[in-house]
C-alpha cells in the first residue's frame, strides 16, 4: 500500500487503531500505532541521507509546512524593523532555524536595537518564544505528515501541545549560551570562542529531538527533554546523530550566512530586502525544516529504543577484558 | 597777502601729496611683510571645541561640483584632516605639509618633514603672526616633535620634543597648543615661544586632538592591553585633572566635542555618552547602529549633536536627552583589519546640510531637519577623511593610493535629492518584494515536491505509522 493510497484511505480524523495509555496521574503518555495483531511496527531508523529525503519529501509535499514559517519570518522582520532594527537582512537566514541556530538570531538582532542592555536579553527570549510557537505547531504538522497523514487540526493540536517543551528548550538554551559566555570569557578568546561552539552543538545535540518526543508522547516538559538526550546518545545506523548534527550545524551557521552575504545586497542594513534576499532567505528557512522533518524522521525511527530510564554504564571490572568494538 | 609765484604752487601741491605717497608706501611696505593671513578653519573639527562648524564664514551648500583634485606628490598615503588659513588649505601627508591653494587647487608651497603619523595640524596667532604647528616625526615608535612654522612664510619658528611617538593631532586654544603622546602623556605647549607650559601623565594612548572648551581641556586615551577607555578634563592652565570617566571593555572612545556645556563621545560599545563638561556626571546616553571611531568626533548645534559611527551611519540625537531625531545609513562598512581606524572623517556642519566622508569614497550631505540625503558624490576608491569648510568651499581629504584634497563648490545647475534612509521601512516595497519571494520560492519547492514524491509502492512507508 503506498503512502498516496493510505493518505487517501485514512485521513486524519479515522486514524488507525491507536493506544492511548493513562497513567496513574491520569497523562496521556503514549501513543502507538499497533498492527491489528497487536504487535507493535516501527520502520527502520533512516540513514541521515534517507532521513534529509524523507524530509525533503514531506515538506516539498506539503505547502502548509513552508507558508507558515515563510510567513513567520517576515512577519518577525516587520516588527523587528518597526522596534529599530538596522541590521543587514542576511541574518534572517537563520530565523527559522532549530534552536540554538536560531538563538545565535535571535541574540544578534535583539543586541542590535538595545545594545548590552537586558532589555536585549529579554527580547531574544520573547524572539525565542514566538518562534518555540511555530516551532511547535510545525512539529505537530510535521510529525502528521511523517506519520502519513494530511496535516490535520489534530496534527497542530498535538504541536499546541508541545509548545511548553518547545519553550524550555529555548529557556535552556539561552541561559546556557549567556551563562557560558561569561563563563568562557575567562578561558580567553581562543577557548571561548570553542566553548561557545561546544554549548551550541551539544544543545543541537541533546534537545533537538524534544518537540518531536513531546508532539508524539506527550510525557510532559522534563520527560520530553529527558527523552530527547536518551535518543541522541543511542547508536543510529546510516551515520550517527553527531554527525546528521555537525551537518545542520555546518549547513546553517555558516554555509547559509556566507552565502547570504553574497546576495547582491545581502550585506546592506536595509528595511527593504530585495527580491533576491528575501528569495535566500525563503531557501534558508526551507532548508532549516527539511532538517526539522529530518530529525523527527530519525526519532520516529529509533523511538522504540529510547529506555524509559537512565542507562548507566557499568565499569568494566579492573582486569576484565574490554568489550570488542562492534563493526 | 597770498603768496601765488609758480614755484611756491609746485611747492605747495608737492607737499600736499606727499602724505598720499607716504601712506601708499607704508601700505606697500605692509603687503611686503606679510600681513597675517585670516584663520577660518583653524583646526580639527574646526575650532578647539570640535563642534563641526564655523559661524564665521559662508560655507558652501549642496548640491555640489568637484572644482579641483590635489594629489599628495610624494607619498600614496593621503592627507589627515586640513585647516584652512588666509586663501589655502593645509594638509599634513606622510613626507611634507602642504600648502594648496584654494581657488586653483595648485601648490601653493610645501614643507619637508620627516614623516611619522600622519595627523591633524592646527594654526594659531601669536604676537600677530599666524602660525601652523604640527606634528613631525615619530616613526617606529621615535619620539615626535612638535613643530611650528610661520603661516605667511613656512618659515620655521620652533620645535619642541615630546616624549614619545605622536598620533593625537594638535589643538590650539588662545596662547596654548596641545598635543597628545602614545604614553598617555598631555602636553600643553606656548606657542609664542615653544615652551612646555605643563604636562599631564595619564593612562594609554591619546589618539585623537584634545578639545577644550570653557577653561578645560578633554582628552581620550585607551588602554590596549586592559581594554580601557578614558575621558578626562584637565584645567587649561595648569593641567590638574578637574574630572575622570574611566570604563573597562570599552576599547576606546572617539574624539571629543564640547558643546552647550556637554562634552560628547562615542564609545565601541555602540554608546555616545555626554558628560556635564564641568563636573564629569553623565547627562544622557545614545545607542548607534555600530562603534565610534576614535578619529571620529561628533558635530555639535543648538540642540542637536550628530553622529557618524563605523558602519556609515549618521545620527541626529537631541543635544538635551540623546533622543534619536533621525538616522541615515551609507551602508560603507571599510573592511577589516582595524576598520575603527580607517574611518577618520567626522560631520561637519554646513548651513541646513550635515556632510560625512565615506570609507567607500562617497561624500554625502544630509538634510539636517527630515534626516533625507541631499546630495551624494563619488570620489573613487580610497576612503574620505576629515573635512573642512572655507569660504565658498568644501575641502576633503582623501586617503590611500589616490590621496590627496579635493575642493567641492556649490553647483547651481544641480539638483537636490530627497531620499530617506534605506532602513526606513516601505510598507510596500517590502510586501511586494517578499510576495514575489514567497510565490516564486513556494512554488519551485512544489514543483520539486511534485516531481520528487515516491511513485512506487514498495519504498515509501510512512514512519511510524502500521503497514
Amino acid at each position: 500500500v503506498t503512502a498516496k493510497k493510505r493518505r487517501r484511505r485514512r485521513p486524519a480524523t479515522t486514524r488507525a487503531e491507536t493506544v492511548s495509555i493513562e497513567t496513574d496521574d491520569a497523562t496521556e503518555i503514549d501513543e502507538e500505532t499497533v498492527e491489528d495483531d497487536g504487535v507493535v511496527d516501527h520502520p527502520p531508523v533512516p540513514g541521515i541521507l534517507s532521513a534529509l529525503r524523507i524530509g525533503l519529501v514531506a515538506v516539498t509535499t506539503t505547502p502548509l509546512l513552508l507558508a507558515i514559517p515563510f510567513l513567520f519570518v517576515f512577519l518577525l522582520w516587520t516588527i523587528l524593523v518597526l522596534l529599530g532594527l538596522q541590521v543587514p537582512p542576511s541574518g534572517l537566514v537563520d530565523a527559522m532555524g532549530i534552536p540554538p541556530i536560531s538563538t545565535v538570531f535571535d541574540f544578534g538582532v535583539a543586541q542590535a536595537i538595545f545594545g548590552y542592555a537586558p532589555s536585549s536579553l529579554f527580547l531574544a527570549f520573547v524572539i525565542a518564544v514566538a518562534r518555540a510557537v511555530v516551532l511547535a505547531i510545525l512539529a505537530g504538522i510535521t510529525i502528521d505528515v511523517l506519520e502519513g497523514s494530511r496535516p490535520s487540526m489534530y496534527g497542530v493540536l498535538r504541536g499546541i501541545r508541545a509548545i511548553p517543551t518547545v519553550v524550555a528548550v529555548n529557556f535552556l538554551i539561552i541561559t546556557a549560551t549567556v551563562f557560558g559566555t561569561q563563563l568562557f570569557v575567562l578561558l580567553g578568546p581562543g577557548l571561548s570562542l570553542l566553548g561557545s561552539l561546544a554549548v551550541l552543538i551539544g544543545g543541537l545535540y541533546f534537545l533537538v529531538f524534544a518537540p518531536a518526543s513531546a508532539v508524539r508522547e506527550a510525557k510532559g516538559i522534563q520527560e520530553s527533554i529527558r527523552r530527547s538526550g536518551r535518543a541522541a546518545r543511542l547508536r543510529f545506523p546510516g551515520g550517527s546523530h553527531l554527525i546528521m548534527v555537525m551537518v545542520y550545524f555546518l549547513v546553517g551557521l555558516p554555509l547559509l550566512l556566507f552565502a547570504a552575504g553574497r546576495v547582491p545586497g545581502g550585506s546592506d542594513a536595509t528595511a527593504n530586502p530585495s527580491v533576491a534576499v528575501w528569495a535566500l532567505v525563503l531557501v534558508a528557512t526551507f532548508v532549516h525544516v527539511v532538517f526539522l522533518a529530518a530529525f523527527f524522521a530519525r526519532f520516529i525511527g529509533i523511538e522504540p529504543e529510547i529506555p524509559d530510564k537512565p542507562v548507566r554504564r557499568a565499569r568494566p571490572a579492573r582486569g576484565a577484558q574490554p568489550p570488542a568494538r562492534r563493526r | 597777502v597770498f603768496p601765488t609765484s609758480l614755484r611756491f604752487r609746485h611747492a605747495l601741491a608737492l607737499f600736499a601729496t606727499l602724505p598720499v605717497f607716504l601712506a601708499g608706501g607704508v601700505v606697500a611696505a605692509g603687503a611686503a611683510e606679510g600681513t597675517p593671513p585670516a584663520i577660518v578653519w583653524s583646526q580639527f573639527q574646526g575650532g578647539p571645541a570640535h563642534t563641526g562648524s564655523v559661524s564665521s564664514i559662508t560655507s558652501a551648500q549642496p548640491p555640489y561640483t568637484r572644482a579641483w583634485t590635489f594629489r599628495e606628490p610624494d607619498s600614496d598615503q593621503g592627507f589627515a584632516a586640513p585647516v584652512i588659513v588666509g586663501d589655502v588649505a593645509v594638509a599634513l601627508g606622510s613626507k611634507a605639509v602642504y600648502g594648496v591653494d584654494l581657488s586653483s587647487g595648485q601648490q601653493a608651497w610645501r614643507v619637508a618633514r620627516t614623516g611619522g603619523p600622519i595627523t591633524e595640524p592646527a594654526v594659531g596667532t601669536a604676537g600677530g603672526t599666524t602660525l601652523i604647528v604640527y606634528v613631525d616625526g615619530g616613526s617606529n615608535q621615535e619620539p615626535s616633535k612638535l613643530v611650528a612654522i610661520d603661516a605667511a612664510t613656512q618659515k620655521q619658528l620652533w620645535s619642541f620634543s615630546l616624549g614619545a611617538s605622536s598620533v593625537s593631532g594638535v589643538s590650539v586654544d588662545g596662547s596654548l597648543a596641545f598635543v597628545g603622546d602614545t604614553q598617555g602623556v598631555l602636553y600643553a605647549v606656548d606657542v609664542s615661544k615653544g615652551t612646555q607650559e605643563w604636562t599631564f601623565k595619564g593612562t594609554g594612548r591619546i589618539e585623537a586632538p584634545p578639545a577644550i572648551a570653557d577653561g578645560l581641556v578633554y582628552v581620550g586615551s585607551r588602554e590596549l592591553q586592559q581594554g580601557n577607555a578614558t575621558i578626562r578634563a584637565l584645567d587649561e592652565s595648569t593641567g590638574t585633572q578637574m574630572w575622570m570617566f574611566a570604563q573597562q571593555q570599552l576599547a576606546s572612545g572617539s574624539a571629543i566635542t564640547v558643546s552647550d556645556g556637554r562634552a560628547i563621545a562615542g564609545f565601541t560599545d555602540r554608546l555616545a555618552r555626554a558628560f556635564d563638561a564641568a563636573t564629569g556626571s553623565g547627562e544622557w546616553t545614545a545607542l548607534m547602529s555600530n562603534a565610534l571611531s576614535p578619529r571620529s568626533a561628533p558635530a555639535a548645534a543648538t540642540g542637536a549633536v550628530y553622529l557618524a559611527d563605523l558602519a556609515g551611519t549618521v545620527e541626529r540625537v537631541s543635544a538635551d536627552s540623546g533622543f534619536r531625531t533621525w538616522s541615515y545609513r551609507f551602508n560603507a562598512v571599510r573592511s577589516l583589519p582595524i576598520p575603527y581606524l580607517d574611518f577618520w572623517s567626522s560631520p561637519v556642519l554646513t548651513g541646513t546640510s550635515v556632510l560625512i566622508g565615506l570609507g567607500d569614497g562617497r561624500l554625502g550631505a544630509i538634510s539636517t531637519a527630515t534626516g533625507h540625503l541631499q546630495w551624494e558624490g563619488d570620489t573613487g576608491p580610497g576612503a574620505l577623511g576629515g573635512i573642512a569648510l572655507g569660504n565658498g568651499i568644501v575641502i576633503v581629504a582623501k586617503q590611500g593610493v589616490n590621496g590627496g584634497l579635493i575642493g567641492f563648490r556649490h553647483n547651481a545647475s544641480g539638483t537636490l535629492l530627497d531620499e530617506p534612509s534605506p532602513t526606513e521601512l516601505d510598507a510596500g516595497q517590502l510586501l511586494g518584494r517578499f510576495a514575489v519571494a514567497f510565490v516564486v520560492v513556494l512554488g519551485a519547492a512544489a514543483l520539486a515536491g511534485f516531481l520528487i514524491r515516491p511513485r512506487d509502492s514498495t519504498d515509501d512507508e510512512p514512519i511510524g505509522a502500521e503497514s
